[in-house]
């Protein structure tokens, strides 16, 4: 009896096999003896049936024979560039050398510089880094007699080519966006920004998925205090697995609890690279075509990549037309509940009545009608992510016009709410950031109870709540509420208007830059010197 | 710390609950609106005749509930009245015979019967400063004859008659000749004037109703009329002018010269202080000429003739306003007290306490300045 409930309640814990520490375990030293190295290996990879191990013999046929060993992943390895660069040339090129370079450490140092045609060839004297690297798509190569072996970069596996991000199209900017693996990646940002102090620092984390984790920054633009707050909260990360940057984004942003999000993702690798210039960081997983960029601004999720590409005029329109998107988004529910039963006489009389008119023979109270129909808008959308694409069309054609009409026909719901209901769920679509967005849908939720207790009251209510919530909230040490906190007039203009490019001569200040210069308008010092000239021709 | 925090979200949470006007929460489909309140004597003599008119909102366009939709043959208001002690009991009286909740903040209208407004209108200010629902923006009329005649008014133009009569005041920029009250300016007047105070004027037709004219209060009484002419001199020492059109005859010529009045300025002065005050009212008036005989020139000459003739009509129908007020009426309703309190206080404070029988007997000149600004397409 006993016995059952301590197996119950008292389980044991089971240790996890690799340490914190990501740097494989380098105290396993290589032997000379090549057997005795594969039966090591072998040991390592134990049952995993997709390793692919290959022994082989090459040398001068007139001098001595070298026994060689060659372990890779099926699939992560690229095949071509094992047969032809690596198998090859060791089997052909092997038969020519010399005699005076066919034993001990002189062999070796051909192999490595002068017989694999290979770009990222490693040395390793340990079985820790040989089974990382060939589990991360790496050759490794041992020679008979030597205690040292080789990584070969063979990494090339199946993976998804660069496409257009799907959630962050645009009408004009550049159409590729990040995909799944890390290094294309990082080389999309680095295409973009060829300076040598565009930094990448790696990290791995995840005890099983030794994922790779890049911070990308600026040095001389970012602020360290940032980067160095990056790495370390990256540090404290001891997780079993990484396997999407939303597991990143939830373990180090600052308030665990909050609907907002604290982190800025994008698909695009241009948006990476602009925030670069203002300061930020960016911090790129394998496994995910999402950047992450710390530090976010509430306002900053409002803008898109094209706001700096379209003239100012239409990206200022856009942005403006965002926020009030965003106002709907999350009160519109809400202050028709408040207006229709709670305070009437602030409507037209021509509105109210016509309201009312609709209203005649609904069997819901208002309250309960907005729930209703938020709640089939959610489930709405919900299924139709869920379902493939052509399905998922349809399901919006049938729930939307099929289900809104006859509702209204049945006089289950009166048509006002169906606009309405139509108008904030729009609305909360045209918000770019998606997490953002559902956020707001939360909190029309939030909202539309408290109108529903206590009228407009209850909404300026909820709108305290939020604005305390959100004056607290911090971004890496950033006020989220950034430009308007630190009340500047200039600034605060920058959330409604995008001012002219010549006139955004500063970078944001929000993240601390180190340079703060943005452009130098050679234009106008042309025009000033001209100007001094023709005073001097006077 | 943390119990502290639970303790200040749970009182702000309550503190919902002693919000007045919170709690009554009444779905937009369980009102009725009430468009116009109507307030007579009632036949007994004692009490008030209170009469209330709401649309039925399923009969206006857009209700659905159904094929019978909107015209239907049927009214689309419905009326009642009741006779009670006052407005506020009225409404609660109603309370036993409609299914609804009767709701003021659409009230476009209140309108008083004549003879209830000859005996005072005190109850009616009252009932307007007191009720938290009323529709500030909604006006006040007298009715020549009794407000519940009303009730049988109909028109399809607008939803409601009430919506009708308050959009004839929408007219006052291109007509003068009538006054414009709402419940707001209302307060304002008879508090500041003790019960003195310029009403709109409305009398029936067979199918239509007339916003003409003036209701002269004095004391919350109704004393009597101005007719539209008067009326518009009122207007015009008031400011009140947005539009108004002049009507002359030149000698010899068969048809009118017709002015309208664009811009009106009205500059009161205390010329002496005497027994009895001196005032002369200078009238600036602005505006174009929208019709002449057909054989007429405009010449400058012609113009100057034409201002002249313009400012002593404008003069004659302001002096008859003025003599009206003081001689029949013997009440200040031009606004010279509020002059002489705002501009000379020294003054006032020794025509104050008898004001009601110094204003008759004070003398009032008025200069009018005629302006032609524009002529039309033609000379």
């Amino acid at each position: 009896m006993g016995n059952i409930f301590k197996t119950l309640f008292n389980r044991k814990k089971t240790e996890i096999f690799y340490e914190r520490d990501m740097t494989p375990d380098k105290s396993r030293k290589l032997y000379k003896d090549i057997d005795e190295n594969i039966k090591v290996f072998n040991e390592y990879l134990a049952d995993c049936d997709d390793l692919i191990s290959r022994e082989f013999v090459v040398g001068n046929p007139n001098g001595p024979k070298h026994r060689m060993v060659l372990f890779n992943i099926d699939g992560l390895a690229d095949k071509k560039v094992v047969h032809e660069e690596i198998m090859k040339s060791l089997m052909l090129f092997a038969r020519q050398v010399p005699l005076e370079y066919s034993v001990g450490d002189k062999f070796f140092q051909l192999v490595k510089d002068g017989l694999i045609t290979v770009a990222e060839v490693r040395e390793t004297d340990n079985f820790g880094e040989a089974v990382l690297a060939v589990l991360s798509g790496d050759t490794a190569l041992f020679i008979d007699k030597l205690d040292r072996g080789l990584i070969l970069n063979t990494r090339g596996w199946e993976k998804r080519a660069v496409q257009e991000p799907s959630t962050e199209a645009v009408i004009r900017g550049s159409r590729d966006g990040f995909t799944e693996t890390y290094r294309v990646n990082v080389a999309l940002v680095r295409r973009r920004i060829k300076d040598p102090n565009l930094k990448v620092q790696t990290v791995r984390l995840g005890r099983h998925t030794r994922t790779d984790v890049g911070v990308l920054y600026i040095k001389g633009i970012a602020n360290p205090s940032i980067v160095e707050e990056v790495l370390k909260r990256l540090n404290t990360i001891d997780i079993s697995g990484v396997l999407e940057s939303g597991y990143i984004e939830q373990m180090i942003e600052d308030n665990y609890l909050s609907f907002f999000p604290l982190l800025r993702r994008t698909e695009r690798p241009d948006v990476a690279a602009a925030c670069l210039l203002e300061g930020n960081v960016v911090i790129l997983c394998d496994n995910t075509p999402f950047a992450l960029i710390a530090p976010t601004t509430f306002f900053s999720l409002f803008q898109s990549a094209e706001d700096y590409y379209e003239n100012w005029y239409i990206a200022s329109l856009i942005r403006i037309l965002r926020m009030s998107a965003a106002f709907l988004a999350v009160t519109a529910p809400a202050l028709y509940v408040a207006m229709v039963s709670y305070h009437p006489g602030m409507l037209p009389t021509d509105l109210a009545l016509s309201i009312g008119a609709t209203r005649e023979g609904v069997p819901f109270s208002t309250t309960v009608e907005a729930l209703i129909m938020m709640l089939a808008l959610e489930v709405l959308r919900e299924a139709g992510i869920r379902l493939p694409g052509p399905i998922g069309q349809t399901i919006g054609i049938v729930g939307g016009l099929v289900v809104g009409e006859a509702a209204v026909r049945a006089g289950i719901v009166s048509p006002i709410m169906v606009i309405l209901i139509a108008i904030n769920a729009i609305s909360s679509f045209a918000i770019p950031n998606f997490n953002l967005a559902v956020a707001f849908r939360l909190l029309a939720f939030v909202f539309l109870l408290f109108a529903s207790v206590a009228g407009l009251y209850g909404i300026i209510l909820v709108y305290l709540g939020l604005v305390i919530h959100l004056v607290t909230l911090k971004s890496f040490g950033v006020n989220y509420l950034s430009p308007l906190v630190s009340f500047k007039m200039k600034r605060v203009i920058d959330i409604l208007v995008r001012p002219p490019l010549p006139f955004i001569k500063e970078r944001p200040d929000y993240t601390k830059p180190l340079d703060r210069k943005r452009m130098r308008d050679l234009r106008q010092d042309q025009e000033s010197e001209g100007g001094d000239e023709d005073a001097d021709g006077r | 710390m943390k119990l502290k925090k639970i303790f200040l979200i749970t009182v702000a949470a309550l503190s919902i609950f002693y919000t007045t006007g919170c709690w009554d929460m009444v779905d937009i489909d369980r009102r009725f609106f009430v468009g116009q309140i109507g307030v007579d004597k009632a036949e007994d003599g004692e009490q008030m005749l209170v009469s209330f008119v709401f649309p039925i909102v399923r009969k206006i366009a857009g209700g659905q509930g159904g094929g019978e939709g909107g015209g239907g043959g049927g009214s689309t208001v419905i009326a009642v009245s009741t006779a009670a002690d006052s407005i506020h009991a009225a409404a609660r009286q109603m309370a036993m015979r409609l299914s609804r909740r009767l709701f003021f903040e659409h009230t476009r209208v209140i309108l008083i019967g004549e003879e209830l407004a000859r005996d005072g209108i005190e109850e009616v200010v009252n009932f307007l400063e007191r009720n938290s629902e009323i529709n500030r923006r909604s006006f006040v009329i007298i009715v020549q004859g009794k407000a519940k005649d009303l009730l049988n008014f109909q028109n399809e133009i607008e939803v409601l008659p009430a919506l009708y009569i308050a959009n004839i005041f929408k007219n006052r920029d291109i007509c003068a000749r009538f006054v414009e009250v709402d419940v707001d300016k209302f307060m304002r007047e008879i508090h500041t004037t003790n019960g003195n105070v310029l009403l709109p004027r409305m009398t029936l037709g067979k199918t239509d109703v007339k916003i003409s004219g003036a209701a002269v209060m004095k004391k919350y009484k109704l004393m009597g009329w101005l007719e539209e002419n008067e009326t518009m001199g009122a207007n015009f020492i008031l400011e009140e002018i947005r539009g108004a059109d002049i009507v002359v005859y030149i000698p010899g010529y068969k048809y009118p010269v017709v002015f309208t009045v664009t811009h009106n300025k009205a500059a009161k002065e205390l010329l002496e202080a005497g027994d009895y005050p001196k005032f002369r009212v200078k009238l600036d008036v602005k505006g174009e000429i929208v019709e002449t005989p057909e054989q007429i020139r405009l010449d400058q000459e012609m113009l100057k003739k034409i201002e002249k003739l313009l400012e002593d009509r404008i003069n004659q129908i302001v002096t008859s306003s003025i003599k009206k007020l003081q001689q029949e009426y013997q009440v200040d309703l031009l606004e010279f007290g509020v002059y002489l309190s705002k501009h000379k206080p020294e003054v006032w404070e020794r025509y104050e306490k008898d004001w009601e029988n110094i204003f008759p007997d004070a003398e009032i000149n008025v200069e009018t300045k005629v302006t032609i600004r524009g002529i039309g397409a033609s000379y």
